[in-house]
């Protein structure tokens, strides 16, 4: 899933405090998963904001909304009764979810309540561990189901830095593994070993964002 | 910044009527306290109490908007973590009611307005004791500032 977290309250009482009536508007998809921009949050955020501002001195009225997906124009559109008469909109979605309401409603300004972050798995209950980086070249074919572009901390792809800690740790986190360790134990566990050591050609990063802005067409999709 | 940095502000309000509500586990109370509503203004506060299934059932928008309502604070009785019905569900609660209550502070209001205890077969007369304490935690801050009029 996308992965966001609250900016700092203080941000964003300051980037709503000359405003009268705003839109808080929530996604129920990836932001809810990690607890972040979903309906529950929406509902907690909004009257803290309220108490902030009105100890502040400030009255402010927001109303709040949580749609299916931030990213999906059908269900953006589904906001537009509700941005009529506000002065701004605040969004926790990710980042795609407040681009959208941003070109949907313009001007209305559209202010993020979240960084977004990451691509994550939830490993358990309030413990999200980051799993893809969207490089564009998919390596885990031949790493063994691990990512080292997402899970180690330098993004080597030829094998383990000289940081590894002697229980197998990474140099940089304690308590994250280090994802080389956990390949080569894969590699060894189903004999192969060898396939490390084989010669790979450079990878090719201008699929990611080092190659410009992503933008893709589906001749087939299109209509 | 505080609720209770004015001192002139504390002083003026130290005496008034608080409004505190008691969120209850129906497993860590006496039957009379199941049995009756208990809600009632005494000296210096006026509770209103709510049962609920489980402490786990209280959830964070719910907290805030109680106090976003201007009630002065909020007090939670859950069960002792071992003697929880439902095993984590008291648990579940205080980390909820922590929280809450940094939330709280980080947008300058008094972590304090929102507190848990522990207990089992509780009396209404025990149950209005941990009300006035809650009060009296929050006295010193005077009144919430969500409260109309204020």
């Amino acid at each position: 899933m996308i992965f966001a977290e609250w900016k700092p309250l203080e941000e964003l009482i300051d980037k709503l405090k000359n405003h009268k009536k705003v839109l808080l508007a929530g996604c129920a998809t990836c932001v809810a998963e990690c607890a972040a921009g979903g309906e529950k949050e929406v509902e907690t955020l909004a009257p803290l904001l309220r108490m902030a501002l009105q100890k502040r001195g400030r009255s402010i009225e927001i109303t709040t909304a949580t749609l299916e997906k931030q990213c999906e124009w059908e269900f953006v559109d589904e906001l537009a009764e509700k941005t009529g008469e506000v002065d701004a909109i605040m969004s926790i979605a990710c980042g795609i979810g407040v681009q959208a309401l941003a070109e949907r409603f313009d001007p209305i300004p559209v202010y993020p309540g979240v960084n977004t972050s990451a691509l994550t798995i939830r490993e358990e209950a309030g413990l999200w561990a980051a799993r893809c980086a969207a490089c564009g070249d998919c390596v885990l074919g031949e790493t063994f189901g691990y990512c080292p572009v997402a899970r180690c901390a330098k993004s080597l792809l030829n094998g383990p830095c000289g940081g590894t800690r002697k229980d197998g740790k990474c140099e940089v986190n304690e308590e994250m593994d280090c994802i080389w360790k956990l390949i080569v134990e894969r590699a060894d566990e189903r004999g192969q070993l060898e396939s490390l050591s084989k010669f790979k050609k450079t990878k090719d990063w201008s699929n990611s964002g080092h190659g410009g802005p992503k933008r893709v067409i589906r001749e087939d999709l299109r209509q | 910044m505080a609720e209770g940095n004015n001192m002139t502000n504390e002083a003026r309000q130290t005496d008034q009527d608080l409004e505190v509500v008691v969120l209850y586990c129906q497993h860590g109370v006496s039957d009379q306290a199941k049995g009756s509503d208990w809600s009632r203004q005494t000296s210096g506060v006026s509770v209103r109490a709510a049962m609920m299934p489980c402490s786990s059932k209280i959830e964070v928008p719910y907290i805030l908007r109680i106090l976003e309502s201007g009630v002065d604070a909020v007090e939670i009785v859950a069960c002792p973590e071992k003697s929880c019905k439902f095993f984590v569900g008291s648990l579940r609660a205080e980390r909820r009611v922590e929280y809450i209550r940094g939330l709280l502070e980080k947008i300058g209001y008094t972590p304090e307005r929102v507190g848990i205890s522990r207990g089992l077969s509780q009396s209404p007369t025990k149950l209005l004791d941990l009300a006035r304490a809650r009060a009296d935690a929050v006295r010193p801050f005077g009144k919430n500032p969500m409260k109309k009029g204020e």
